[in-house]
């Protein structure tokens, strides 16, 4: 075969592609090589040169990872030529080494201990002091911290510039490069700058040696103390594999577990620093119910039969329509089914939502064309086959930092071109992208320009509506056109006023683009596909079928009961309508804290003030559960098992890798105990059981089938009938208010790209990454304003008026300003109303 | 903006000679080197968007290069190489005498911007030892005679 190559490695043939390397030959033929710059996601560079072989007729040894295999190469790993040059390499690397093993944090997981010890040289030969580069000149201090969470021992790194190619070539971002030569090379920052990626904890792991430590993990236990387990990132959808490093009940680090087709080894510091929030010494824990108005600890017995007690005698005053259900999209299949079950078999109601941070829920219709489009995934690795990525309405960055990876990918291969809508800039920093900065609340307008332009029909009035320049839709639309795209579509598209017309138009643009062109929609969250599936919305039912009558009716049978309640039930804004009129009787809050997120703060606060009795089930006191009659603790997920269906279509099981600390309990545990007391008869001893239980009910809908997951997951195989979708001819531009002489400015929030809600601010990094609320504004704004960074101001709403410190941000859209949502103290929410969609305020300089 | 048209108007001529636009980076270190005798972070950030690259691989280089200077020096860049046959020669002598005439240490320059000293290593010469390159001129088989001799002429022909 022309595309092979057949060569010869310790006396044995291999073949491999033309174009792969001696060290891929070898790895086929199960030879291992040693390597320190080596990563198969890396361009070779052989920089270290410890991969070197003998090459019969080459006249030196040559470095096996950057060689490529050649027909009839004879190569030797193990002559004596060899094994003499790659001591003589390692005595090269040792000769300025501070072997300082026993207070390095990577000794006992060290790649340059373990080479040594197989490969290398067992004494020195020099006597002169080693070359040492010292941060402290007074303390004689070597660490010294490259940015908020990465420190750098300067004398311990090996030069194998796996770090500035992870965050140069994988990354795109251009904060860590390698400065100067030789024993005098220094790693650090343009200017300087402080090393803030997104991705800068990746670095740490796949740093050979010590030289990369993380703030969170320095100098506090030894590798091989720590017990691994096996688990799944709750932070965000993307559902990257991790591996738990922990002792006891004590979490001390979270390492990927290398999922090829997820994560490929790697992980944001969300996920990587961020969830270490679950070993916070600030978590609840004890139960607490409310006695003479204060929250008192008390025990599991009697906070459950508190709260049991409580429910039923609402449910004798007000019905079980008076009692509402919000969890959250971070809950595990089997939670939310459980809840689903509790809420409309056990206490007999339909008013149940898992979304509480959008004030637009989707309404049923759109439920199920979401789900329609949500089980028909192209898996990352695909990425690549796509011409065109079309992202709308969402920073993908921030919500979605490994599948944003993936695009970078397919971006830098050349052969995919990457276009993102959004109301603030998209900018993958090395990785060009085509950006285009609507008005925020401008998605529907965006749309019907960009389709009325495939079409061939005016533009001019639907693209002055949406904000953007019309020969600029005009320009992608011609871009677009014919090619084979991937349309990615983020949730300011459903979670909106006009949500169902927006998927139809996705819809329609999707047909009118290349053949194979396909919508996905990454959802924020880790397990939304999982809550919408297994019933936690009103109108559908776990199995993911509508529901009406006849579903009910299947439902009933598997749940051996004669009626489920009638269609109809409220979502989170309807609930919290009504309760803040007072027409609730009872709130359960799953992991959920509509104070501190609902877009309008006045409304959930009065919500759960004026419900007669409230509940909220939590691993930190939130907002919600401050104002609550009983809070539960719940573990986080180290201390739960369960599965998650990440926005990839992924089902990924998880174990737990230690019981609930303290005298928190796992979510699954605490629905059940709770339905029991309120007359549910039947009982689980693990998560797997429900999932049995599970499976039956959806095979019974007809709808999900899947096998038991193995190993880095598997996707579900699931089709559900496409919805109809409205005919687009009737569409017209809506031109959204604008901002007032008084209040000029747009107020955009959302969550800022290291953190997870408030959850992983309680992570010990946090506070350094990303510390403080702070408002974001564009410099051209700011220039106008007067308004210099780390000034104090105040924005001020209609509704209420904040104080924080402005930060400059050039991908802010002139005229908005935009507020992490991330920060309980900030109060964001406080700025907003339900009632109007957009939100005007003013800025002043303090 | 600190490089002139001329010499960004030559980097845009770099831009697309080589296959990658990183291949071009040398050439561009040149060329800023010969606009101001140094390469100032600032030159090169602008020299970077010219060329289309990131402005961190533009510094990584150039600081790689140790011949170029990073920061302004003198009109005379004096390089005596202090290596083995130039020491075995007399180089340390050289360089403690050229310290002493111009009144500055190695790596310093004379207050009025007309030396800088610096030893660097061996430049090939080995044959004609002592030597020194002063900007890109080699002097050779040095003598304290034919030192002062020369700083005199530069000194003059300020
Ligand atoms: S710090 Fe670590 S990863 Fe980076 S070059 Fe040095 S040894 Fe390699
Ligand atoms: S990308 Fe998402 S799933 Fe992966 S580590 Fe980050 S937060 Fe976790
Ligand atoms: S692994 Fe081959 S040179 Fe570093």
């Amino acid at each position: 075969m022309p595309d092979q190559v057949k060569l010869k490695i310790e006396d044995r043939d291999v073949t491999v592609d033309k174009g792969q390397t001696i060290l891929d030959a070898a790895l086929k033929l199960g030879i291992i090589v040693p390597t320190f710059c080596w990563d198969p996601r890396l361009k070779p560079i052989a920089a270290c040169r410890m991969c070197l072989v003998e090459v019969e007729k080459a006249p030196k040894l040559v470095p096996s990872c950057a060689v490529p295999a050649i027909e009839g190469m004879v190569v030797k790993v193990f002559s004596e030529k060899a094994i003499r040059g790659r001591k003589a390499v390692l005595e090269f690397i040792l000769s300025n080494h501070p072997l300082d093993c026993p207070t390095c944090d990577k000794g006992g997981e060290c790649i340059l201990q373990d080479h040594t010890f197989n490969h290398g040289p067992t004494g020195s030969r020099t006597i002169e002091p080693r070359n040492r580069t010292i941060f402290d000149e007074k303390y004689k201090f070597d660490d010294f911290p490259l940015g908020p969470v990465i420190w750098l021992n300067m004398n311990r790194c090996i030069f194998c510039f796996k770090c500035t190619r992870i965050i140069k070539e994988i990354a795109g971002d251009d904060d860590l490069g390698a400065f100067n030569r030789g024993y005098h090379t220094i790693l650090h920052g343009h200017k300087n700058r402080p090393f803030r990626s997104e991705f800068s904890g990746n670095t740490v792991e796949n740093c050979p040696v010590g030289a990369l430590v993380a703030n969170s993990f320095r100098y506090k236990v030894r590798s091989w103390l720590l017990k691994k387990t096996p688990s799944v990132c709750h932070l965000c959808g993307d559902g990257c594999n991790i591996t738990l490093w922990h002792q006891g009940q004590k979490l001390f680090r979270i390492y990927s577990r290398w999922n090829r087709n997820v994560d490929n080894g790697l992980l944001c510091d969300r996920g990587r620093f961020g969830g270490l929030y679950a070993d916070s010494d600030r978590r609840l824990r004890n139960p607490k119910i409310r006695r003479e108005g204060k929250l008192i600890d008390t025990t599991w017995e009697e906070a459950l039969d508190f709260v049991a007690g409580n429910l039923e005698s609402i449910r004798a005053k007000f019905t079980a329509a008076g009692i509402g259900v919000i969890g959250n999209e971070m809950l595990s299949n089997e939670e939310t089914y459980l809840l689903s079950r509790i809420a409309r078999r056990v206490i007999g109601t339909n008013n149940i939502d898992f979304r509480f941070e959008d004030k637009f829920t989707p309404s049923t219709d759109l439920n199920l064309k979401l789900l329609y489009f949500l089980v028909k995934r192209i898996p990352f690795s695909k990425f690549g086959e796509f011409r065109n990525h079309l992202i709308i309405g969402t920073d993908t960055e921030v919500t979605h930092p490994i599948m944003t990876l993936w695009l970078k990918r397919a971006i830098s291969s050349g052969r995919s071109k990457c276009y993102a809508a959004y109301h603030r800039k998209t900018d993958f920093t090395l990785h060009p992208v085509e950006s285009i900065e609507y008005f925020p609340q401008g998605e529907y307008n965006f749309l019907l320009a960009l389709y009325s332009a495939l079409k061939g029909k005016s533009i001019d009035e639907s693209a002055l509506a949406s904000g953007v320049a019309s020969t600029l839709i005009q320009r992608w639309a011609e871009l677009l056109k014919g090619s084979k795209t991937l349309l990615l579509a983020g949730e300011a598209l459903y979670n909106n006023p006009r949500g169902s017309e927006n998927i139809d138009l996705l819809k329609a643009i999707c047909d009118l683009l290349g053949e194979g062109s396909v919508i996905n929609i990454p959802y924020d969250g880790s397990n939304y596909l999982g809550n919408l599936l297994w019933g936690a919305t009103p109108g559908i039912l776990p199995g993911g079928s509508q529901n009406d009558e006849e579903n009910r009716s299947i439902i009933c049978k598997e749940w051996k009961c004669d009626n489920l309640p009638e269609a109809g039930g409220m979502d989170t804004s309807q609930m919290l309508t009504a309760a803040s009129e007072g027409k609730m009787g009872a709130l359960i809050f799953f992991g959920s804290d509509p104070v501190g997120f609902y877009p309008d703060r006045e409304i959930a606060t009065k919500a759960v003030q004026n419900a007669s009795f409230k509940v909220a089930c939590e691993t930190f006191l939130t907002e919600t559960g401050k104002l609550c009659d009983a809070v539960l603790p719940l573990a986080p997920f180290p201390e739960c098992s369960g599965s998650l269906i990440s926005s990839e279509g992924r089902l990924q099981f998880f174990e737990k890798a230690f019981d609930p600390a303290y005298s928190s309990a796992e979510g699954w545990r605490i629905i059940l105990r709770l339905a029991q007391r309120l007359g549910f008869e039947g009982d689980y001893s693990s998560p797997s059981e429900i999932w049995s239980e599970m499976a039956s009910i959806a095979d019974k809908c007809g709808k999900v089938d899947y096998k038991q997951s193995q190993y880095g997951g598997q996707f579900l195989k699931m089709d559900f009938a496409a919805r109809a979708f409205s005919n687009l001819d009737g569409f017209q531009s809506s031109p959204l208010p604008s901002p007032t002489a008084e209040f000029p400015m747009i107020l955009t929030y959302g969550a800022s790209v290291y953190q997870k809600r408030n959850l992983t601010a309680y992570a010990e990094s946090m506070d350094k990454i990303d510390p403080g609320p702070k408002l974001y504004i564009n410099p051209d704004n700011a220039a106008k304003m007067k308004l210099y960074e780390g000034d104090t101001v105040r924005v001020s709403s209609t509704k209420g008026s904040l104080t924080m410190k402005s930060a400059f941000d050039y991908r802010i859209r002139p005229g908005t300003v935009f507020i992490p949502t991330n920060f309980q103290e900030a109060e964001f929410n406080s700025l907003l109303s339900s009632k109007s969609d957009l939100t005007f305020v003013k800025i002043e300089r303090l | 903006m600190y490089l002139s048209e001329q010499t960004r108007q030559k980097i845009m001529e770099l831009r697309d000679r080589y296959p990658a636009r990183l291949a071009a980076v040398l050439p561009v270190l040149h060329l800023v080197y010969d606009e101001f005798g140094y390469l100032g972070t600032d030159q090169l950030d602008e020299a970077a968007d010219a060329l289309g690259i990131s402005r961190l691989d533009m510094n990584e280089t150039a600081s790689f290069y140790t011949l170029f200077p990073k920061h302004k020096v003198g009109k005379y860049l004096i390089q005596v190489c202090d290596n083995i046959s130039c020491a075995l020669r007399g180089a340390d002598n050289l360089v403690s005498y050229l310290e002493s005439k111009l009144g500055i240490k190695v790596g310093g320059t004379t207050p009025d911007g007309l030396f800088t000293l610096w030893t660097v290593e061996c430049l090939g010469s080995c044959g004609t030892a002592p030597m020194m390159q002063v900007n890109d001129k080699y002097y050779e088989r040095l003598t304290r005679e034919k030192v002062d001799k020369l700083l005199e002429a530069w000194r003059n022909s300020k």
